[in-house]
């Protein structure tokens, strides 16, 4: 299992387009990959999940990634992040 | 793939999957709406949604969804669910639906209650919310 703390740098927050992209990266890996924030741990893989973190701007959450594949996995999350998704430059 | 079948009070169904398409990025394919007037009979209508069931039923079922319990379309369903076991979903909301299109290839009862659970959390007052 690996985890990593990324903090939400999308000025709309992860809403509903990020949200959607992300669970669409992470039902590609054969992983488990789950998001949690302060008050509860969802699975990554399902867009609502994700959404209903209702994760805003500067906010901060965990990834944890347990599988054959979680090294890959976190590498193309952690780029979704660092693009703010592609929108914004 | 589980098909869909959304069948509502004039366009509300289609509003709401042109939207969900817009968000996700994508257009869908095995779902139809039934926009329902008052001004149709409702045995036309009968007809009309065994003959998408059978249409969009690839094999691993259909989820249908209805907006009101009570009203029109889902007295319709109502009917139907008794004829034909069929399983339907009232109270239609962007999150129910979008839920279902992103998780179709789930078993139709774990996406129905997926879809029941996500519909119901989605109803939230701001005001008593973190």
């Amino acid at each position: 299992m690996i985890k990593t703390k990324v903090t939400i740098s999308n000025k709309l927050g992860l809403h509903a387009r990020p949200s959607s992209k992300l669970a669409e990266v992470c039902s590609k890996f054969d992983a488990e990959i789950w998001i949690k924030n302060d008050r509860k741990k969802i699975n990554a893989k399902n867009m609502m999940d994700i959404l209903m973190l209702a994760s805003g701007y500067k906010s901060q959450i965990e990834i944890l990634i347990d599988g054959e594949d979680e090294q890959a996995a976190m590498k193309e999350i952690k780029i979704l992040f660092t693009n703010r998704f592609g929108e914004e430059s | 793939m589980i098909g869909i079948l959304i069948v509502t009070h004039g366009d509300i169904g289609l509003s709401l999957l042109k939207s969900a398409a817009q968000i996700l990025g994508k257009s869908f394919n095995n779902i139809n709406c039934i926009s329902v007037e008052s001004n149709h009979e409702i045995h036309t209508y009968k007809k009309t949604i065994n003959s998408e069931l059978l249409k969009l039923n690839s094999g691993k079922g259909v989820l249908i969804m209805s907006d009101m319990y009570g009203a029109t379309p889902t007295n319709i369903l109502k009917e139907l669910v008794v004829a034909n076991k069929i399983e339907v979903l009232t109270g239609i909301n962007l999150p129910m639906l979008m839920q279902a299109l992103t998780n179709r290839d789930s078993e139709l009862k774990k996406l129905i209650s997926d879809c029941l659970k996500c519909g119901q959390d989605s109803l939230i007052n701001l005001n008593d919310h973190d």
